[in-house]
């Protein structure tokens, strides 16, 4: 703590140019980063790859910031420096070969939906679906859970080999939704302990700090096994119950780990894929209905509301198995870990806090409409506001030399894919342009003498997008729309203007950081992870539109 | 009165959400292979566009279907001796341009590239030449409205004769799944000079022989939708096939069965042969909607029961068209239209046309649109679905409308507007079918008439099974 204090330890995150904080180790595991996430397409193959790339923005800022140690130009673009790739080693598990696949170091193929089992869940609707293999993963391709369980047991042998002793951390954490930190700012007044505002205590005035550690020669023995975090007690959001019973039935029904030299000797085994399944609907509330009862029972504690256990209690018998929703997809139990209800009903958010009165995970208990944080206040957001698109120039020097116009850029969801999913298939290609599409209004088109199919270029400072040019008077003047995630390893030329490969709908674009949302300790404004923390929002952008001049299809 | 047995289909396209799930799965299993890239057995269109082939709809240009000359049904592509000089150079074909040319992409260069100074890229490569190509067109590619241009030349919005711009404020599109029809008096068939096409005794499915088809290729303008296509490599003509051997098993086409809107209908028809011609001569072209409603024969009738068995037409057959989804929507309740009547082939798919939403117009706490209000226009739907004829589509839509507004007094227990025109059991019955029905209530479709083929199976008992008899 002292050496927080005094500075003498920093975070790594005040500091994120040093080689010593880059990430060097990805994996891409059921996404496509490269060519559809990654907002701020550019600046990916730039720092993170250390690539060819369209970035024309500069290493510039007016306003510098305070607590981010900032380092120049000339030590970014030395050979080691962040501005040529932090990333040593890019692993991509994927069954196509696209942007991510194209810019891996390592491809390991990986089974399609139809060639492993798994499950498929979202709190959106209230059932639970299974992937089942149809047929055999083709050539070498292996599915998810084979290929990190055949990981871990070689960097197990490797670690053991090189007699790797256990390796200890510390992970700070922000401060949670759904704990005790989420009171750890009353009245929404934020004090900096690093000024001296008050005292560094973790999870309360600044980030928990966990200790960690990391046997890297057990992690196979560890993988293949239901380990005994969960084998006494459980919890979700703050309730918490006992799990021995269901830790003892997944061992009975998944069988335990023989190898006595193993660590996890004796616990319930998750060695394939329909084990672990079933280990995870035997101990979640929506699966088994004595953990949903038991997790109502912790609520009504927690709450002081009564009587909520019987919105579970119907179906208290039942456990779902993956070879009950291999026969037909189940619907949920009522669980506290959501609001709604599925009794005998479709499932919306919130009824349990309206019919029950089962407060809302609020500062207040209650629909929030107003929030009273003082970063809230700063903002102007303490009431819902409309805020203009922010207004500034795309780029600092236009490039001119034809006819060019400043269009708002917008990146709806896609018709034709799902994100990158499935945009390359020939078939779904074919039903629409064949390659990356960008509409405009006809009017806009016009000033530009653009007409449909042809090609045009998109840019600002943060690269160059070439596609063809959808002319619809289904847009109104001054945007243009750019599907997401139409991945650019199809049918996209070079530019002149980048002089490389044209870009994705991601570079035109980049991340802002929003202040509000990195409040934490306030209630419903503390971390959840997926659902309250920083976003990538990348909206608010302006783009540059011509005609292209000339199609190379760089192919050297 | 000679009873025939007809498997139709009815597409209600307030529900079409233009996925193209139902092109995907047709081409999946149909049209997935050299001669037939083309082809697309089902597509979907948004309307207003020129569609697929381009201008499809114009017969001036194709001379598809039918007219009346003197009164006489005649094919549009000319007499028989006209069309016999055309055997052997036909002029009004429609060429790959007028499809697309279809591609694939160099996908190997993304996977075997060696190290390049930029991206690597799987440009297109035609799938005719196999040559690199520019992609100029596709079987879609109006989706959405996207080129306003080709959209502004559809050919029901210049029959309109309005002043419809297609500019954001009056602005409007629906979709339009398109298979063939299975017409009653099919324009393809009668164009054949191999009489290789024919239509199926039992169940009224097109089909065209590939043993008897010699290339002639007059079907493929003969057929007004342009749902016959030629198959470059083998030389023979194909067609939508219904997806007969499930037809034969019970079970729908895949395009009704992959439907995501859930939006098809299939079930027997029962309609007396005697009288399609005069059907199909109707003088008045939006008179035939009618017309075809007549030959339509009430399945539960004692005595067209009685012509059923008599012209050999099996019970389950009966039975099924007794219960038959589509004979509900075409003939009880007259919320299903043929598509473009006109070129009297008496099509075998039905449509439900789409309501749509208000035009900014209206205010805004209407909360149902009256039919003149909606956004689509009325004489465009017409042109469509019924010849031009503005009061079968005006009475049409309001059948659906007032299905709503019984549907939404039940809920909140308003008292009904207006005298409706039919009972308000009856709009419920149909709320069932067309708002919620289950797979069951949506197809009803009979096995086959088997006797023969079963024959033959029989034969097969006890080979190995790789074999047919008599050869294969
Ligand atoms: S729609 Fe089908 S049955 Fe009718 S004319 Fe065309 S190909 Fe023949
Ligand atoms: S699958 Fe159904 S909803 Fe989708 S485009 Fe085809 S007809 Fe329309």
């Amino acid at each position: 703590m002292n050496s927080l204090k005094d500075k003498s330890l920093q975070f790594s995150v005040e500091d994120p140019d040093n080689p010593q904080n880059f990430p060097r180790n990805l994996f891409i595991w059921r996404n496509n980063l490269i060519g559809s996430s990654a907002k701020g397409h550019e600046y990916f193959l730039k720092y993170l790859l250390g690539t060819k790339n369209g970035l024309f923005a500069e290493e510039d800022c007016p306003n510098r910031p305070e607590e981010i140690k900032w380092r120049e130009a000339a030590e970014l673009d030395k050979p080691d420096g962040a501005a040529s790739g932090k990333l040593d080693l890019l692993i991509d598990l994927d069954f196509r070969m696209a942007s991510s696949a194209l810019y891996a170091d390592v491809v390991l193929p990986t089974a399609t939906w139809y060639e492993k089992d798994d499950l498929s869940s979202t709190d959106m609707h209230p059932f639970v679906h299974p992937f089942q293999a149809a047929v055999d993963p083709l050539w070498e391709a292996r599915t998810d859970w084979e290929i990190f369980k055949t990981l871990a047991k070689k960097v197990s042998e490797v670690a053991k080999e090189a007699n790797l002793k256990p390796y200890h951390d510390v992970v700070a954490m922000p401060v949670q939704h759904d704990s005790e930190g989420e009171v750890a700012q009353p009245e929404g007044k934020v004090r900096d302990w690093s000024k001296g505002e008050c005292e560094p205590v973790p999870g309360k005035t600044m980030p928990g700090l966990i200790p960690t550690e990391l046997d890297f020669t057990k992690i196979y023995e560890k993988w293949i096994a239901l380990g005994p975090g969960v084998s006494q007690k459980m919890g979700s959001l703050s309730m918490t119950w006992d799990s021995q019973e269901e830790y003892q039935e997944i061992a009975q029904r998944n069988g335990t780990i023989q190898n006595k030299d193993y660590i996890s000797y004796g616990m319930p085994s998750i060695f394939d894929a329909k084990q672990a399944a079933d280990a995870v609907m035997g101990l979640s509330t929506t699966t088994n209905g004595k953990v949903a009862v038991k997790a109502w029972q912790s609520l009504e504690k927690e709450t002081g509301v009564g009587n909520l256990t019987r919105l579970a209690k119907d179906r208290e018998n039942e456990r779902f198995t993956f070879e009950q929703v291999a026969v037909q997809p189940q619907a949920t139990i009522t669980s506290p870990t959501f609001t709604g209800s599925n009794q005998n009903r479709r499932y919306t958010p919130f009824t349990t806090n309206i019919e029950e009165l089962v407060p809302f995970r609020t500062i207040t208990g209650r629909q929030s409409f107003f929030l009273d944080h003082e970063m809230i206040r700063e903002a102007g957001e303490t009431m819902a506001t409309y805020k203009p698109i922010l207004d500034y120039l795309p780029i600092k020097n236009k490039i001119g030399g034809t006819k060019e116009i400043t269009l708002k850029y917008l990146t709806p969801h896609n018709k034709w894919s799902t994100h990158s999913m499935y945009f390359d298939s020939q078939q779904l290609l074919t039903l629409f342009r064949g390659g990356q599409t960008v509409w405009f209004n006809e009017k806009d088109a016009a000033e530009i003498g653009v007409k449909d199919n042809d090609w045009v270029e998109l840019y600002n400072h943060n690269g160059v997008v070439a596609s063809r040019a959808v002319v619809s008077p289904r847009l109104p003047r001054g945007v243009v729309y750019m599907h997401h995630a139409q991945d650019n390893h199809i049918n996209v030329p070079g530019s002149k203007i980048s002089g490389t490969r044209a870009g994705t709908h991601n570079t035109p674009t980049r991340i802002h950081m929003k202040p509000t949302h990195m409040i934490g300790g306030y209630g419903q404004l503390s971390y959840g992870f997926n659902y309250y923390g920083p976003t990538g929002n990348q909206r608010d952008m302006y783009v540059v539109a011509r005609k292209m001049q000339e199609v190379d299809w760089l192919e050297d | 009165m000679k009873i025939k047995a007809q498997i139709s289909m009815v597409m209600n396209l307030d529900k079409c959400i233009g996925c193209h799930t139902c092109s995907i799965t047709c081409k999946n299993v149909w049209t997935n292979r050299q001669g037939a890239e083309y082809m697309y057995f089902n597509n979907v269109e948004t309307k207003p566009g020129i569609g697929y082939p381009k201008h499809w709809e114009d017969q001036a240009k194709w001379k598809g279907g039918w007219e009346l000359k003197d009164g006489q049904l005649q094919l549009r592509s000319g007499s028989k001796p006209e069309r016999l000089l055309k055997l052997f150079y036909h002029p009004d074909q429609p060429e790959l341009d007028d499809y697309y040319e279809p591609w694939t992409y160099d996908y190997e260069t993304l996977i075997s590239s060696k190290r390049k100074n930029h991206q690597p890229i799987a440009r297109p490569r035609s799938l005719i030449t196999q040559k690199r190509m520019d992609i100029k067109w596709g079987p879609n590619w109006e989706d959405d409205l996207a080129d306003g241009e080709s959209a502004r030349q559809d050919y029901n919005l210049k029959q309109m004769a309005s002043d419809i711009t297609l500019e954001f404020h009056d602005l409007f599109m629906k979709y339009l799944p398109r298979v063939c029809n299975h017409c009653l008096n099919p324009a393809c068939v009668a164009a054949c000079p191999s009489g290789a096409i024919y239509k199926r005794d039992e169940d009224g499915v097109v089909l065209v022989s590939q043993d008897g088809c010699r290339g002639w290729r007059h079907c493929v303008p003969a057929c007004p939708y342009k749902k016959v296509y030629f198959n470059w490599k083998t030389n023979k003509a194909e067609k939508c096939i219904f997806c007969f051997p499930r037809l034969e098993n019970g079970l729908p086409t895949v395009c009704a069965d992959t439907c995501v809107g859930r939006l098809r209908y299939m079930g027997v028809l029962l309609y007396d042969m005697d009288q399609v011609k005069d059907a199909a001569s109707t003088p008045d072209k939006g008179q035939i909607y009618g017309s075809v409603l007549d030959i339509l024969q009430d399945p539960n009738d004692p005595a067209v029961i009685r012509a059923a068995r008599k012209a050999g037409i099996p019970e389950n057959w009966i039975k099924a068209a007794q219960d038959s989804p589509v004979y509900r929507m075409v003939k009880e309740w007259k919320v299903a239209l043929p598509l473009h009547a006109e070129y009297r082939t008496l099509p075998m798919v039905w449509y439900v046309p789409p309501l749509s939403p208000i035009t900014r117009r209206v205010e805004a706490d209407v909360f149902l649109p009256e039919v003149e209000d909606m956004r689509i226009p009325l004489a465009y739907l017409a042109e469509l679905f019924s010849a031009g004829n503005v009061p079968v589509i005006t009475k049409t839509l309001q059948r659906l409308l007032d299905m709503r507004l019984v549907m939404r007094a039940q809920e909140t227990g308003d008292p009904l507007p207006r005298r409706l025109e039919y009972d308000v059991d009856t709009y419920k019955a149909m709320y069932r079918l067309m708002g919620i029905a289950k797979y069951k209530d949506r197809f009803n479709i009979p096995a086959g008439t088997q006797e023969k083929s079963r024959e033959k199976l029989n034969q097969l008992q006890g080979s190995c099974g790789y074999t047919c008899p008599g050869g294969c």
